[in-house]
């Protein structure tokens, strides 16, 4: 299951956006470094603000769980 | 502007977030457009990430999560828009070429462009063998939640490594993807078809590999 911790959203997280380094000078072994999501649990379920969005709004749902830039509001 | 990672990217919720997408949106194109406009928003750069949100859902997902994915990657294949990645094409030198130097890049899918990675040639940045074992065993976990995208993937990797004027692969890579490819297809489970990638680069690259595979995952002939 996701973890509790994980369940806010961005804006009121108050966790530092901070940039990571890019590509060219992160460590490949830091991006399928599994260790931190061993307990998360991907489900079907949706929830009632996930229904009727639209294309672009479903994708800065995501993109806001990863870019430093995104909105999830935009 | 080229998107930023955040430093502690929440992979967790943006792969749920996808995996909603995935089942709210109600058609195959809107899908589909969702993939693209999501590795739009993170650039060439930050495709790895892409990568590693399916690599959460393929790791942490439920049969019904994986399967909304790999419905969507089903109609991509069909319609030729695989969510890609763009690297280097071999022999060309990154420190000379902007990404998007003519004949200098290639357009990737996930699982060739982990082959390109492991395989690539500065070996500080490539994928270790274990790790592109990992990362390759769970995307095709997710994709083989659908025997379709399965099938349809094997059938576009199968074209790629029959296609040497592409440039995208080493004649090593694209031999190494041949056996995994035909291995998938054939129904060997992801870690055969991962083991056979490896085991089929030539030996200048597999230095480390015996950490891996402490028994053949296949009969010997």
């Amino acid at each position: 299951m996701i973890r509790a911790s994980d369940l806010a959203t961005p804006a009121v997280w108050g966790r530092p956006l901070t940039p990571s380094p890019r590509l060219d000078t992160r460590e490949a072994s830091s991006w399928f470094d599994g260790a931190a999501t061993s307990e998360v649990r991907i489900c079907a379920d949706l929830n009632s603000a996930s229904r009727g969005l639209s294309v672009e709004q479903h994708a800065n749902l995501v993109l806001a769980h990863l870019c430093a830039d995104r909105d999830a509001a935009a | 502007m080229a998107a930023t990672l955040l430093s502690e990217p929440r992979w967790a919720l943006a792969a749920q977030a996808l995996v909603a997408g995935c089942i709210d949106l109600q058609n195959d194109e809107d899908r589909v457009a969702l993939l693209a406009t999501i590795c739009e928003g993170l650039g060439d750069e930050l495709y790895p990430a892409f990568l590693r949100v399916l690599w959460t859902i393929g790791q942490h997902g439920d049969h019904a999560a994986c399967a909304a994915v790999a419905r969507a990657l089903v109609h991509a294949l069909r319609t030729g828009r695989l969510p890609s990645g763009r690297r280097n094409a071999w022999g060309a030198n990154a420190s000379t070429q902007t990404a998007a130097g003519f004949g200098s890049t290639r357009i990737m899918g996930p699982i060739e462009f982990l082959c390109a990675w492991h395989t690539q040639a500065d070996p500080v940045r490539a994928l270790t063998s274990a790790q592109f074992d990992a990362a390759a065993r769970s995307l095709m976990n997710l994709i083989a939640t659908s025997d379709e995208a399965r099938l349809l993937y094997c059938e576009k990797l199968l074209a790629d490594v029959d296609d040497p004027i592409g440039g995208a692969l080493t004649r090593g890579t694209r031999q190494a993807l041949r056996a995994l490819a035909t291995a998938w297809a054939e129904g060997a489970s992801s870690s055969d078809a991962s083991a056979r990638f490896l085991c089929a680069l030539p030996a200048t690259r597999v230095s480390g590999l015996s950490s891996l595979i402490t028994k053949p995952a296949f009969a010997m002939r």
